[in-house]
């Protein structure tokens, strides 16, 4: 399609008023040019000013909208990776900058699936994740050395400490220059089972999911292996299983 | 932040990019009434254009980065975007059912010359005064293509006139729309 032929189409696209095929060849030439494109936006300036109508929407539609926010997506994974001690697994990284696209959706669901089948495979040796945890915790007791406190004592280290809306401190984090992370000690009250703690980290100011860290977390570690570094770390309650996006507001956050 | 009353819809888009939900309810409260004003227009059904609300909101949730400021105002894009919607489900429709739409519409245009009440805004007001200065054959173009969903093909069918011409009529007429906005100092809805 020549220029001219799409210069022509451009006031019957601002109207929708072309079949699917001729608005594809146009759209295609306009992304291409920028006099179309600036015509195009000028056209559909006029259009929605003549389309603009006011009808209150249904009280309950909101509602509705509200509802369907945080909707999963076919094909995602149910499940998101359990934070324990990273001796056990392997390490999540921060996959994506800023928010999850369809296309990055994809690659956010691979990941999760091959850390799925991580979890699978824990399960076999510790059962769930609760039974992790308290196995771990014993592990933990016996060693010779407390990951927490030589991380504490680790030159370069960083305490990332979690507060709600009124200040009050949620949990506290040790973080590594290595991206090496632990949970030191938490205010966080026991959930009912049908609930979990989620980890998420602010990257580029939106939530990218660390992952699930139970009802009641007691030793959590992780990895931050992404680029950018999260800027903060940030807890949610979620729906047993983790969420891909946070499904409540934020419990508490910290600047890293 | 509480009060988002005094925020641009710009920087709502920008706080819904990062999982604000009290931003979106802010777009929707200044934007819901006309994205739904349009698509009822167009569809003459509430629970369709109910519909095309959800997607039109859930959309800019998902994809805020599709809203592109330089390219134009919020109320703009979410108009395009119920129009689009609107006209796809349209299409999609069996006879019959466009069929009863075309009826509305002819009772909608009736109702709208006799009681005056079908345009809320003072903005609205002054569209229509606008849109009434144009050429009847231009207006009736515009009309048939943009509130009924016709294709300009379509349109050529309808008003038995060739498509060159019905491409003309609605090129001028959205020029001379453009300029008697300007002239009425008619702007975006951007904040």
């Amino acid at each position: 399609m020549t220029h001219d032929e799409a210069y022509e189409l451009l006031a019957p696209l601002a109207l929708d008023a072309l079949d699917a095929v001729t608005r594809l060849d146009v759209e295609r030439h306009v992304l291409e040019c920028l006099r179309c494109q600036g015509e195009l936006d000028t056209l559909r300036e006029v259009a929605s000013a003549m389309g603009t109508t006011y009808r209150d929407p249904p009280p309950e539609l909101w509602e509705k909208i509200a509802g369907r926010l945080y909707e999963r997506p076919k094909g995602e994974p149910s499940s998101l990776p359990v934070l324990v001690p990273n001796d056990r697994i392997v390490p999540i990284g921060l996959v994506r900058a800023g928010r999850v696209s369809a296309r990055t959706r994809g690659y956010v669901a691979a990941v999760s699936a091959a850390a799925a089948a991580i979890i699978v495979a824990l399960a076999v040796s510790l059962g769930s994740a609760h039974g992790q945890i308290a196995n771990l915790q014993s592990a933990l007791n016996k060693s010779n050395e407390n990951p927490v406190l030589s991380a504490l004592t680790t030159p370069g280290h960083q305490i990332v400490t979690l507060r709600n809306g009124q200040h009050h401190t949620v949990a506290t984090f040790v973080v590594l220059r290595s991206g090496q992370g632990y949970l030191v000690r938490d205010a966080m009250p026991a959930l009912n089972n049908n609930k979990t703690y989620q980890l998420w980290g602010i990257v580029n100011g939106a939530p990218v999911s660390i992952g699930v860290m139970g009802p009641s977390p007691s030793q959590v570690s992780f990895t931050l292996v992404s680029s950018p570094s999260p800027s903060a770390l940030a807890v949610t309650v979620e729906p047993a299983g983790g969420s891909l996006k946070p499904a409540r507001s934020i419990l508490a956050e910290g600047a890293v | 932040m509480d009060d988002l009353s005094e925020v641009s819809d710009a920087q709502l888009v920008t706080l819904v990019a990062r999982y604000s939900e009290v931003a979106l309810a802010e777009i929707y409260r200044r934007h819901g009434g006309a994205v739904f004003g349009l698509a009822s227009r167009v569809l003459s059904n509430t629970s369709e254009a109910e519909d095309v609300v959800q997607e039109v909101f859930l959309r800019l949730w998902n994809s805020p980065e599709r809203f592109d400021p330089s390219r134009g105002n919020l109320r703009s894009y979410l108009l395009t975007q119920s129009h689009a919607r609107a006209v796809d489900t349209i299409r999609s429709l069996n006879a019959k059912r466009r069929r009863e739409i075309n009826d509305a519409h002819a009772v909608a245009r009736a109702g709208y010359d006799l009681q005056h009440e079908a345009w809320d805004l003072v903005m609205s007001e002054e569209v229509s005064r606008a849109l009434a200065t144009l050429p009847d054959d231009e207006r009736r173009a515009i009309e048939l293509a943009y509130f009924e969903g016709h294709t300009y093909v379509q349109v050529a069918a309808i008003l038995n006139e060739p498509e060159g011409t019905i491409k003309g009529r609605i090129r001028n007429g959205m020029r001379r729309m453009r300029g008697e906005l300007a002239r009425r100092g008619v702007q975006g809805a951007d904040r």
